[in-house]
Order: structure tokens, then sequence, then C-alpha cells
């Protein structure tokens, strides 16, 4: 039959050509997170500078949002009040949790209500009420009807007295000097409305009391994998994109928001799974249509961490919900995509991210099933076959080993160059069935969102142990 | 491109599109082996240097220490020999120290750089080094004072990298502040000079000398740069502000900013008529700035002024007011919490009932 065989070959030239177009795109993308490290050095250089006068680092809200944290909260909330920075207060929304986590705060911090009032900007779910710390006057906690976490957010950005807040999860951990590593953009560039750290995972790193000791490479094999995905994601993902002023993602476990304009745009979405993207894409989308200036910064060593799923059941709803959160946050905001005053991100990121990450796993899982079918009805020589795969491992093999150089020009976080192999080791065996299988469950996100069903959470299922006290160096001698 | 069923097809040169494909494929895999080999040398190379630094950390940090605090007069004995591939290390060693020991006197120093034969070696990375290089240079010679390479730091104050421009900067008035301040208070509106830079410059100018260029500031500024200078003048030298104050009220009346600059800043009676004027200003960046230097600087007659300000539709407003109020001299807790019971607006009373419940 003639048409399958045109077929075959029009399939053939537009795997090709995406393929193509995706190389090319991680090869500018690397190019720019090169320049990116050149600048961010160049940044750095600021050290020969006295440190920046006290009197002008604007004081920061951390919030704090939590819902079922009991476990965890109190620590979480003692690390973060010992954050090194000259002016900042820590604002925990209470979201309706169903276990005891408001009680656990009132005794650990000594808490008293208060006939407070806010500047309610945002609208939200109902205030409970309002607490204070009689033990930790930097301390105050809202306590809140459940509404999720970007209502949360948006009670804590109504109640937070700082001009800029920045948004942590309850169970990561925000290295001590990182609030004053990022506050460099505010200060040096006023047009500043928004910047970003890195995540890490903290598996098998030493932990005490909230606080990370050293970093150290996990011996399971998920979580390192893991590793090598963020620092693809963060090294240049977004260090990449940074230079544009294109950055569609700052994580909500660590960012800085520039509180004034995050109320203009209406705060964080509400019931949206994927808020945190969601709110740096309508930034972009209000300042680009409106013509202002602005910019959206990542920085590399304002470092936050936190634990990754260490069991697939967990992983895979991780994925699912990214996914449908990528989904949300792009259709959400489709106006930007190709703008006329879109600039970079709209001609650029926004397309990149369309068209390689959201449709991305339907097109390479179509690919496979393409090469499979092909395969077996012998329309595909074993030698093309084989041909396609080393390509497209190779290239997904080289843009691990691209981070890992990266990493090893800036920061060398992990010691030892032990460590560096065993992260090439995760880097090919990544590719081989762990990143299919995240192709099949994003694939499943898609098909979720598609559907349009109900956006959840899902259980987080985290042993706690970045909480934990001394729970690492006990771990250790007990294998010694 | 789909080749013929059957068989493995590796007859390559046969297929133009599958050679390519392969070839591409062993690009790849020779990418990687590079970047792989480029990581290891890499890590490597940071050992070694890591390695170097600590050891000349170890040598030079005790003998440093001891010719920084050295009394006057004092000689050092002669130093060891340091490798020239050494002396950026050790150069930045000695920065890092001086600005432990800001403000002793650079006499150890200059010996110390004449018998190491330094300071050619610093006027050469001015001129060819590369940044990391410049910037060491710049801040060693204003740490050391030479007075012979003002022209040669002076050029770089206008460089289009702010680190190196405010580096330079500081070099400068460390060199000679009473020549240096003029040239910074001059390109104060650099946009990339933040206040915050500029102020931690400032602060390691004598006050006297720098309360003296204050006044003495001959030419006048333009908006941008009259409010930058009065945040950082007030942070460095709060009450003294008021000729930059005035400059300010008289030339710039329209500008949000700088009205709002005036009622933080304002100190002393003398503001008083300004602020008042101020507590109905239509923005209310100005209107909350006001209210609260009231606060502090008002009597009981600014009550009814305050009072007036509970019901401001902005919240920030309205909060400041009602703290504003509690500071007052004279003010008594309780009538202000017969206020906060007894208002016919909820807003007023909650607003109150919130600042009575703060602690003190």
């Amino acid at each position: 039959m003639p048409w399958i065989d045109d077929l075959i070959i029009w399939a053939q030239w537009f795997f090709l050509c995406y393929f193509i177009a995706l190389a090319l795109g991680y090869l500018m993308l690397n190019l720019m997170a090169l320049l990116a490290i050149g600048k961010h050095t160049r940044a750095a250089r600021a050290e020969y500078l006295p440190r920046p006068y006290h009197a002008f680092l604007p004081p920061i809200s951390v919030l704090v949002p939590a819902y079922n944290e009991e476990a965890n909260i109190t620590s979480s909330v003692q690390a973060m009040l010992q954050l090194a920075y000259p002016e900042h207060e820590v604002v925990v929304i209470n979201d309706g949790s169903r276990d005891n986590t408001l009680a656990v705060l009132q005794q650990a911090f000594d808490l008293y209500q208060v006939p407070e009032t806010a500047d309610e900007r945002l609208p939200t779910a109902r205030v409970r009420g309002v607490y204070r710390s009689r033990s930790q006057p930097l301390l105050r906690v809202i306590d809140k009807e459940n509404g999720g976490k970007a209502d949360a957010l948006n009670a804590g950005i109504n109640y937070s007295r700082y001009p800029l807040f920045c948004g942590v999860d309850a169970d990561s951990i925000i290295q001590r000097d990182s609030l004053l590593r990022i506050i460099r953009m505010f200060v040096d560039d006023p047009d500043t409305i928004a910047a970003g750290g890195t995540v890490r995972i903290a598996n098998g790193s030493d932990v005490d009391a909230g606080n990370l000791l050293q970093a150290r490479l996990p011996k399971r094999w998920l979580p390192l994998m893991q590793i090598i995905e963020y620092l693809r994601a963060f090294m240049f993902g977004r260090l990449g994109w940074e230079p544009l002023n294109a950055l569609l993602i700052i994580s909500g476990a660590f960012g800085v928001f520039r509180k004034s304009v995050v109320v203009e745009v209406g705060g964080y979405r509400h019931k949206s799974i994927g808020e945190d993207m969601e709110l740096v894409v309508r930034l972009h989308r209000h300042m680009r249509l409106n013509r202002r200036r602005y910019r959206i910064h990542f920085l590399p060593d304002p470092v936050c961490w936190t634990e990754a799923p260490e069991d697939l059941a967990t992983l895979r709803s991780q994925r699912i919900r990214w996914q449908r959160g990528l989904l949300e946050s792009l259709s959400a905001n489709s106006k930007l995509c190709c703008h006329p005053r879109g600039g970079a991100v709209g001609w650029l990121a926004f397309p990149f991210m369309l068209i390689f990450e959201a449709i991305g796993p339907l097109l390479e899982l179509g690919g496979y099933l393409f090469v499979i079918t092909m395969a077996l009805t012998g329309a595909l020589s074993p030698a093309w076959i084989i041909a396609f795969l080393l390509v497209a491992i190779g290239l997904g093999i080289l843009m691990s080993v691209f981070a890992l150089l990266l990493e090893e020009l800036s920061f060398r976080i992990y010691p030892g160059k032990r460590s560096i192999l065993r992260l090439f080791g995760a880097a090919l065996a990544e590719n081989l069935g762990y990143r299919q299988l995240n192709t099949w469950w994003r694939v499943r996100g898609t098909l979720q969102w598609l559907r349009g069903k109900q956006a959840k959470w899902g259980d987080m299922k985290r042993s706690g142990r970045l909480q934990r006290e001394e729970i690492n160096s006990k771990e250790r001698k007990r294998d010694a | 491109m789909n080749a013929p069923a059957g068989g493995w097809g590796f007859a390559i040169g046969s297929d133009p599109a599958l050679l390519a494909v392969l070839l591409a494929a062993a690009g790849l895999l020779g990418s990687t082996v590079l970047m792989l080999l480029g990581t290891v040398w890499l890590h490597w190379r940071h050992v070694r240097l890591d390695e170097r630094a600590a050891a000349l950390r170890r040598d030079w940090t005790p003998r440093l220490f001891g010719l920084l605090t050295a009394t006057s007069g004092h000689r050092p004995p002669s130093q060891p020999f340091v490798a020239r591939r050494d002396l950026p290390l050790l150069v930045g060693l000695c920065n890092a120290l001086q600005d432990t020991v800001r403000g002793v006197s650079p006499d150890p120093l200059h010996d110390l750089a004449r018998q190491l034969n330094l300071v050619p070696h610093l006027r050469r990375w001015l001129r060819r080094g590369s940044a990391d290089r410049r910037l060491d240079a710049l801040t060693c010679l204003g740490n050391l004072r030479i007075h012979d390479a003002w022209p040669d730091v002076l050029t770089y104050l206008d460089h289009r990298d702010s680190v190196t421009s405010l580096t330079a900067a500081r070099a400068l008035v460390a060199i000679d502040a009473q020549r240096g301040l003029p040239e910074i208070f001059s390109r104060l509106n650099r946009p990339d000079w933040s206040e915050s830079r500029v102020s931690a410059l400032l602060k390691e100018v004598p006050p006297p000398e720098l309360a003296r260029q204050l006044k003495a500031l001959a030419q006048p500024l333009d908006a941008a740069a009259l409010r930058k200078l009065i945040r950082i003048a007030d942070s460095l030298q709060p009450g003294q502000v008021d000729d930059l104050l005035r400059q300010a009220n008289e030339r710039f009346p329209e500008d949000t900013e700088l009205r709002s600059a005036v009622c933080a800043c304002a100190d002393g009676p003398q503001w008083l008529g300004t602020l008042r004027a101020a507590v109905a200003d239509p923005e209310w960046i100005v209107r909350v700035q006001a209210v609260q230097s009231l606060g502090r600087l008002g009597d009981a007659r600014d009550r009814t002024l305050l009072a007036a300000r509970l019901s401001d539709p902005v919240w920030w407003v309205r909060y400041r007011a009602a703290q504003a109020l509690l500071a007052l001299p004279g003010a008594e807790r309780r009538d202000l919490e017969t206020l906060a019971t007894a208002h016919d607006q909820p807003q007023v009373r909650e607003i109150l009932a919130h600042v009575l419940s703060e602690p003190d």
C-alpha cells in the first residue's frame, strides 16, 4: 500500500526534524547557561565590595504554607527563624490541617491569639485566627480554612508586613545564608520583581535539626537519578533562560517575589496545581503586555534542599502533578505565546516549553511506538533502529554530563572524584528505563489534564528525615 | 530513508541518511567523553588550586596579621619568596585580612609591598590583567593608599561593569577621601550604583569628612541622584540631611518619591508644617510616611489629624496612623482603648484593636 509507505516516510521525517529541533534547542540553552555561569561569576565578584549596608536590605516575609505537617513543622519553623538575614518575619499559614499542626505550633512556640487585621487585597478562604508567639517575636501563625496551597500563600501575602516575600515549602531546608544571597538581585537591580534559587536533593546528606551540614550523594539509585534531573533542570534549564529574562519557573520550594507586583496580578491562582509556575508565567504576561520594565532572575547559589521521593508510587504522583501544572500554566497564559510584545519569553521560552516539555512526552512516546511498530513490521532496518536509539540516548547522556560540567565549573557541592563518577553512572543509567518511565507518567498527566480531572495534591510520602535531629549521622554510625 | 526489510542493513555507505545519523551518534558519544574528561580535569585543577591556597593561607595569615596589627614604626622581617603564580592568592588574602582590620595604618603593608615588589605587579594587572586581577589590584592599591595610582584608578570609575567601577570608587576614597567623595557624588545617578552599595562604600569614610562634603555639595543634583543621596545620607548621618531635604522640597515638589523621602527622613520640629500638610497628600505612599514621622515628631495637637487618618482607604495608612497615635507624647492607651470600642466605623475599631494588641 503506497499510502502507508508515504505515511512512514512522513513520520520518519517528522520525528527526525523534531529531534533536530530539540537538539538545537538544548544546544542553545547550554550555550546560554555557559554565558549565565560567566555572568554569575562576574556577579560573584561583588564579594570584592564591602557587604551591602544592612539598612538598605529590604525586609522579607518568609511564607510557610502548612497542611498536615505536624511531624515536621516545629523544626522547619525553627530553621526558618534562624535564617541569616537582618530583618525577616516568618508567617506560617495553617491551611485547615486535619492533623494537629496548629496545636503543635501553639505548644512549641507559646502562641496566643491576637485581633490582627490585614491588608486583604487578595481574596482567600476565611481566616479563623491570627497568632503571635511569646517566645519568637519574628513568628506569626495564620489559621485559616482549607483552600489549597495557592490560597494559603495568598493569605500569607495579605498578612505579611514586608515588601518582599519568600514562599517556601514546610518540608524543605533553606540554606542559612540563602536569603542574603538571593536579595543581591533586588539590591543591585531595581527592576527585579522575582528571583529563584536552586533546589537540590538532600537525600543522603548530613542533616541536623533542619540544617544541612554536608551534601552527600544518596546510596539509592532512584534519588540519585533525580539528582541528575535536578542538576539538568537547574544548571541549564533555568540558567539558560535567565540571560534572556525568559525564566518561566521559580520553584515553589524557594523563590522571592516583590509583593506589590504579585498583588497587582492577583496573587497565586486558586485551585492551580502548578501555582508556582503559573504565577511566574502570569507575571511575564502582565509585564510584557503592559510594556513594563522588569527582570525575573535565577541565581544558582542560594540553595534550598528538599527530600526526593524514594519510591516509585510517590515519584509517579509527583511527576503527574508537575506535568499537569505545566499544562495548566501554559494554557492559562496562552496569550503570551508569540504575542507581538512577548519578547524572548513569548517567542522562545513559551514555545520551547510547549513543544518540548508539554507536548514532548506525547511525541517521545509516539516515537517509541513508531520505532517498535516499524521494527516489528520490518519496515525499518535494525541498523536504523540502533542508530536512532544511539542518538536519542546519546543526547540525553550528553545533556546530563554537560550539567555535571557546569556544576564542576561553578559550585562543586558534592566532594570527591567518586561523586563525579557515581553521578556519571547515574547519567548513563537514567536513560535506560527511568527516562521512559518518566515519559509515561507525564503522558498520563497530560491525559488527566485533557480529561479535566480534578487536581489533587496526592500523598507525598516523605521520611521527614530533613527535619529530624541527627538522624543521618546516626544512620551513618549504624551503617559503619 | 526507510531501509528495506530483512537483513541488518549495515551497508552504511549505500544510505547517506543512515551514515549521517550514525555520525551524529558518534559525535554525541565523543562530546560526552570530552565533557567527562573536562569535568574530571576541572575537578583535579580545583583540588590543586585549593591545596595551594590552603598552604599559602597557612604560611601567610599569621605573618600578615602580625604586620597589620603591628605598632607604628615596626619594620617587618624579611619575608619568604612568593612564586609569581601565587601572588594573586597572596594579594587576595592580604585584601581580605585588611577588611577585617580596616582603619589600621598601611605602613607595614607598604614595607611588605616593597619587599615583594608588589606595586608594579598591581599596576600591570590593572592595565592588562583579567577582571579578577584588576579588582584585586584596585582593592590593594586602595588599601596601600598609593597616591601615585590615582589617575590609573580614576579611569576605572566610569567602567561599564558596576563592580569594577564601585571597587575603583572604594579605592579612590581609601586613597584620598577628600578628593574621592566629589567624584562619587557626581556619578550617583548611575543606575547600577545601588544605594546599598554606595552607602557601604561611604560607611568607610570618616564621618566628619562625609558630613563636611555633604554640606559643601556644590552642584545641584537631579531628582534620581537626590533621592539616592537622601536615603544614603540619612542612613549614615541621621538628622544631618536637612539641606538635601530642603533642596528636594524646593526643586522637586511634584516628585512623589522625593516627597515620601522627605517625610521619612524629616527630623526636627522645623519639618512639622511639611508633615502636617503631607498627611492629606493624594499619594498613599507619602501619607504613610507622613503619619509615621508625625507620630515620632508631633505633639498632642496632631491627635485630630492622625485620628482622621484612621479611616483612610489604605490599610497601611490606617495602621501607621494608629501606631502614631499611640506614639504621640502624652498618649494614653486608655484613650485609644475607649476609641477602639466606641468608634462607629468597624475598620477603625479593628485597626486600633490590632495596634493595641501589639507588643510594646
